[in-house]
């Protein structure tokens, strides 16, 4: 048992590191504004969602196309080398089924989340993401252009290959989480001019996987998915910032309530390219 | 061995909490509790309780969109306030918010749990291009639980 002035002597201590680790919660470093816009286009294709208990079609199979600008602007630093950036968007449309009828109340302009990645693109964190997710959002289905902006190649010498993971988190409110993950193999084609930039050129293929959830509380629920991912990413060289990326990826995702499962198989084709 | 005990509670990654690119509850309260001292030098008379509508638009600032029943004075007291005050930006939708204004024994209040209207997020990761309806059915089916994250 320690003295009673020993037991103070060590809580002020502590009370004092507890509170000087909450005295800075905001940036790290300033950091000087370099802001990168980028056009994504994906075309998706989406299977039907029926119950497996009473047949009901819940959602007819559909084909949707969509088209953004964002902008990429840094934000902060922080202890770790990572770097935050404000994925804004610019512009988004949604068109649905082979006529391309636009999706009414498509509400994902002027949205903003903040995307925590590593200095060679690893994605650690997506903040505020639950806010491009959802009705008229849709970023939890699409969310694959997390990676396609940001897909974090490795460094690899012309014709070599090597493995290297894509993965991305989505956290949402309530200790809602799912992680997912291509377990890609890189290629380095080599070099290739594209629209007068000096590029390198890589392939990637793998296989796409999704778990998680939320385990407890109210709200209980599963997400797997499991497909395949490929694509070919173009990098500046000499910045070695992303130039463009083309990509084709599909997943068949089930989602696991309460009371009842279901499933969807999604497609999607896309291509990112920097313009600005 | 309390060392250890103690240094296992400090918070070990403070930073990286979230930039204030949307309004959380929290701040929704500040706002509205930010009126307060506002209305204490310009509503008077009897007690009375009143139901506010407000907009905390995304360019910053306050739209009221509805003022329950109240003398004509209080009513254009609270609207003057109320639109002056101030509310950040956001990258949010203008958010809707119900709120109301009590005023007891010559002290007026805000009540602490306004209601805000939320878009209804779930079901996710299921693209369902229907409308509300059309998800609500679907959630419900999964078992009620994105249902209930407005």
């Amino acid at each position: 048992m320690l003295p009673q002035g020993t037991f103070w002597g060590i809580f002020v201590v502590w009370l004092y590191l507890v509170l000087m680790a909450c005295s800075s919660r905001h940036q790290v470093v300033d950091v000087q504004p370099k802001v990168q816009r980028m056009a994504v286009q994906i075309s998706a294709i989406f299977g039907e969602i029926v119950s497996p208990d009473s047949g009901e079609i819940f959602q007819e199979a559909t084909s949707a196309e969509l088209e953004m600008v964002i902008s990429l602007a840094p934000t902060r630093l922080f202890r770790d080398g990572s770097e935050g950036r404000r994925l804004g968007v610019e512009r988004a449309s949604l068109r649905l089924g082979a006529d391309g009828v636009p999706f009414r109340g498509f509400s994902l302009a002027g949205r903003a989340v903040e995307l925590r990645t590593f200095p060679d693109g690893e994605i650690l964190i997506i903040d505020w993401v639950e806010t491009m997710a959802g009705a008229g959002r849709f970023m939890d289905v699409f969310e694959l252009i997390f990676p396609a902006i940001s897909p974090a190649p490795p460094s690899l010498a012309r014709g070599a290959s090597a493995p290297r993971r894509i993965i991305w988190p989505y956290l949402g409110e309530r200790k809602l989480r799912w992680d997912s993950a291509v377990d890609a193999v890189w290629t380095n084609e080599g070099a290739e001019e594209r629209a007068g930039v000096k590029t390198w050129r890589l392939i990637y293929t793998g296989p796409w996987r999704i778990h998680g959830g939320r385990r407890t509380g109210p709200g209980r629920i599963q997400f797997r998915g499991l497909g395949k991912a490929s694509g070919t990413v173009w990098l500046d060289k000499s910045s070695g910032d992303l130039s463009g990326h083309d990509f084709e990826w599909s997943r068949t995702v089930t989602v696991q309530g309460e009371s009842g499962q279901l499933q969807q198989v999604q497609k999607f084709v896309g291509t990112v390219k920097v313009i600005q | 061995m309390i060392w250890a005990i103690l240094l296992g509670a400090t918070p070990l990654d403070p930073v990286g909490a979230p930039l204030d690119f949307y309004l959380t509850d929290h701040k929704i309260g500040a706002v509205l509790q930010g009126v307060v001292p506002g209305l204490q030098s310009c509503v008077g008379g009897k007690d009375f309780s009143v139901g506010v509508g407000l907009a905390l638009l995304s360019t910053g600032g306050i739209k009221v969109r509805q003022i329950g029943p109240v003398s004509a004075a209080n009513r254009a007291c609270l609207d003057t306030l109320f639109s002056a005050a101030e509310s950040p930006s956001h990258h949010g939708e203008d958010l809707e918010v119900e709120t109301t204004v009590y005023l007891r024994d010559g002290v007026v209040l805000v009540s602490a749990s306004p209601r805000v209207f939320r878009r209804l997020v779930g079901p996710l990761m299921l693209f369902v291009s229907g409308d509300a309806d059309a998800r609500l059915r679907v959630a419900e089916y999964l078992g009620g639980g994105d249902a209930r994250e407005r």
